[in-house]
């Protein structure tokens, strides 16, 4: 038999055949395309995690670790904070109840007049200024600084008066502190850098600065924040010798993220 | 071993045959007869007889006969089969549309040896297929496995069980008015065809000469009937009175057996035949004198044949067996119609109504196709749930591997957070730890300058601050830088070795005094003048993320 014999004695058959061929691939087809490429999708989901899986990270226990270490450190930073930065005593803080600049002005003016009235009583001029800028500050976080920075300074003067200084002057209290997020260089800490110079007669400087490393250490107010000091030559004319101090009032940071 | 039924609806009679064929041997395992009753169609007295039976039949071939059927014999090219079937698919079409009606047909080619007949002749067996869908109706729930002609069913027992002499012979199957006709030679089938003669109206006749009933006369029939008298034979009175007024029904039955050889020449185009003998057989080949009375009229052998002799009837119950002696040749169209179910060589010409032939071609044919349709939606289906199975777990799979990823990364993002936070942390107290320190050296500084510094080295300035840790190997830290300026007492002696002394013994009091104090002095004009640079903090960097850089290595 030859194919065109095959072919008509069987064609009904065979187009039925070749019907039921075709109405099954396409319906493989229609039916497995779909889960096909969701299959593919899914594989292609599946190696890409795997990629991602196999790259080197952190785990849980490395996250662990951190935390134990930050928080370790947070909690050295407050001891180190409490031995490098000068805490602010009450008056000297802004009531939450007054004015910041009503506060500002009482505070200085009494301090002006009181501290002055009895530095001179010892004989020892203070700089009038006492380190306030010419013009009174208005924003409350300015005036904030600012008395902080005055607190510093009343206790310096104080110590400076009392171990027998001549005069005190240059006082300065910076309004603005640079802060850095850098590692390298710079300070995070948002400080108020006090300058101070105390001047005495010749032989008298020790006892002073016997006072402030002892008042930076281990007094009950706390540490002055000392950054600098300075003793420079004894002026043979005028007879004195110039102690310059260098402070850093300031707190604690919050840190980016809002972590202290 | 193939179990095959027979059915012959007879005139007057139906009869069922049943065998078993293995191998070329056929075992009767079943015979039943029954006469038809008054008003009682063939079908319904089969039926009747059927359903009275225990054992349900197989598939029954059901035989054709007289009027009912007709036989073509159509001259066909030598072609490819699937063009000849073309050819009679065509031709039965043209039939159809002259008939007005549907027509069941079969068809096969006359197994006419070559040398015989130069051509192909096609025998076409038409039927009325509401004949064939009524006779089915009436036989109830008997399973039809096709139709057959009787003459067809003749045939195929003279092939089964045949002396297949080669002679022109004629096989005649009588039953009452209808007669079945097959011419044979050898196993060669050269012309078959069933008639209706005026034989039917015997009873009827006589009946009416004899003022009896067609019952009666029937009996009388069986009993006096003899043809001889024909012959000019001389019989007894009863025999003269019976077969007297039907003997002009009989007389052209030579006529018509001879007939059958023209008309084969005719249609079949076989010319140079020559009947040679006849074989009786049928309910009424054994009328008396009916052999003879051919054999006179047509010069030919006339005897009377019976297939059932030549089967065997062991299987056979004996009421069965008694049935068949008694009914002698009266089972051959039934033995012949169940042969042709039961031997695939034989000669196939089986009728079946549109319906049943649909029927059978599922059976045979689309269930097969039905089943391969079901395969393949099994198969998709399954592929399809397997697949989704597969889509699913990989889906699983995926998500869980991204919620991974997802932690993997949530934790990665949370430790560079904190890594940095760390290093904040480092850096903010680093600077805290330097401006305490300032504080903490000077006081050491200022104990030891007290308790150390010689009487012949004056200390004229100093200078604490922090200072960028460059000059002490410590870059890029804030540190504690002391400096301190003065000279030697006038007149002091060795005013160097003493300062040297004291430089060491200020570089013991740190851990890395080499480097954490520097001292330098110059006597000029006997002028001794000393400096000295330290820085008096240990490194506050205690706690760093570098082990935690290595830690990181290798985890995932």
């Amino acid at each position: 038999m030859n194919f065109d014999a095959f072919w008509q004695t069987h064609r009904r058959f065979l187009t039925g055949i070749m019907g039921g061929v075709v109405v099954f691939f396409v319906a493989e087809m229609i039916l497995g395309a779909t889960i096909q490429s969701e299959w593919a999708a899914s594989q292609q989901k599946i190696r890409a995690s795997s990629s991602q899986l196999a790259k080197q990270r952190y785990g849980a226990s490395q996250v662990a670790e951190l935390r134990q270490r930050s928080t370790d450190l947070e909690a050295w930073s407050q001891s180190l904070a409490q031995q490098a930065l000068p805490p602010l005593r009450a008056r000297f803080a802004v009531p939450a109840s007054a004015s910041p600049a009503q506060h500002y002005i009482q505070e200085t003016g009494r301090l002006r007049n009181e501290l002055r009235s009895w530095a001179l009583r010892q004989n020892c001029e203070v700089d009038e200024s006492l380190g306030l800028p010419n013009v009174s500050p208005t924003q409350p976080a300015m005036i904030a600084r600012i008395l902080r920075g005055l607190d510093v300074v009343e206790r310096v003067v104080q110590l400076g008066v009392l171990s027998g200084a001549q005069s005190i002057e240059n006082i300065s209290i910076g309004s603005r502190a640079r802060r850095s997020k850098s590692k390298k260089g710079g300070s995070l800490l948002d400080t108020i850098p006090i300058s101070i110079e105390v001047v005495f007669e010749p032989g008298l400087a020790t006892g002073f600065l016997r006072a402030i490393l002892a008042e930076s250490g281990e007094s009950a107010d706390g540490p002055l924040g000392l950054v600098g000091l300075e003793v420079q030559e004894i002026r043979s004319k005028k007879k004195e010798r110039r102690v310059i101090l260098s402070f850093a009032a300031g707190e604690l940071p919050l840190e980016e993220g809002g972590q202290s | 071993m193939t179990r095959a039924s027979g059915l012959d609806l007879g005139a007057r009679g139906v009869r069922f045959v049943e065998l078993d064929s293995r191998k070329g041997n056929h075992k009767l395992t079943r015979y039943l007869s029954t006469t038809r009753e008054s008003g009682e169609s063939a079908a319904q007295a089969a039926a009747l007889l059927l359903g009275q039976q225990k054992k349900k039949s197989t598939a029954v071939r059901v035989g054709l006969t007289g009027s009912d059927v007709m036989m073509r014999y159509l001259p066909v090219p030598e072609v490819e089969d699937w063009r000849l079937e073309r050819l009679m698919e065509f031709e039965i079409r043209e039939l159809e549309s002259r008939s007005g009606g549907s027509l069941a047909t079969s068809y096969n080619l006359l197994p006419v040896p070559r040398e015989v007949d130069d051509e192909d002749t096609m025998l076409l067996s038409v039927v009325r297929e509401d004949l064939l869908t009524a006779t089915i109706g009436e036989l109830g729930g008997l399973d039809v496995q096709g139709f057959s002609p009787n003459a067809v069913a003749l045939y195929n027992a003279y092939l089964a069980l045949g002396d297949h002499e080669n002679s022109t012979t004629l096989l005649a199957n009588f039953d009452g008015g209808t007669l079945d006709l097959a011419l044979v030679r050898g196993s060669a089938l050269y012309f078959a065809r069933s008639v209706s003669t005026e034989l039917g109206s015997a009873a009827d006749v006589l009946a009416q000469t004899l003022g009896t009933d067609r019952a009666r006369a029937r009996a009388v029939m069986r009993k006096h009937l003899d043809l001889r008298l024909a012959l000019g034979e001389r019989s007894g009175p009863d025999s003269e009175r019976v077969t007297r007024p039907i003997l002009h029904l009989f007389e052209p039955l030579p006529t018509l057996l001879s007939g059958v050889v023209t008309l084969c020449k005719a249609q079949a185009r076989l010319h140079d035949l020559a009947l040679e003998r006849v074989l009786l057989t049928g309910p009424s080949a054994g009328t008396n004198g009916l052999a003879e009375f051919l054999a006179a009229r047509m010069r030919v052998t006339c005897n009377l044949w019976n297939p059932a002799d030549m089967l065997d009837p062991s299987g056979l119950s004996a009421a069965d067996a008694a049935e068949l002696a008694q009914d002698t040749t009266a089972s051959a169209v039934a033995i012949g119609l169940a042969l042709s179910v039961a031997d695939p060589d034989l000669y196939a010409l089986e009728i079946l109504p549109s319906d049943a032939r649909k029927k059978r071609d599922f059976n045979e044919r689309g269930i097969w196709v039905v089943l391969a349709g079901l395969a393949a939606i099994v198969f998709i289906v399954m592929d399809f749930i397997v697949t989704s199975g597969r889509a699913e777990e990989a889906a699983r799979v995926a998500k869980t591997m991204q919620r991974q990823v997802r932690a993997a990364e949530s934790s990665h993002r949370q430790a560079l957070d904190l890594q940095e936070s760390v290093s904040w942390q480092q850096t903010l107290a680093a600077d805290l730890a330097s401006r305490a320190s300032v504080r903490a050296s000077a006081s050491r500084m200022m104990i030891f300058l007290e308790a150390e510094l010689p009487a012949t080295l004056w200390m004229e300035s100093c200078r604490m601050q922090l200072d960028k840790g460059d000059d002490f190997n410590r870059p890029g830290e804030s540190i504690a830088v002391l400096e301190m300026n003065g000279r030697g007492e006038e007149g002091a002696r060795m005013p160097s070795a003493v300062f040297a002394a004291f430089a060491s013994r200020l570089q013991t009091l740190f851990p890395d005094g080499e480097h954490s104090v520097l001292p330098s002095s110059s006597n000029r004009g006997g002028q001794f003048t000393w400096s000295l640079r330290a820085v008096l903090q240990d490194n506050p960097s205690s706690l760093d993320t570098d082990e935690l850089d290595d830690n990181s290595e290798g985890q995932s």
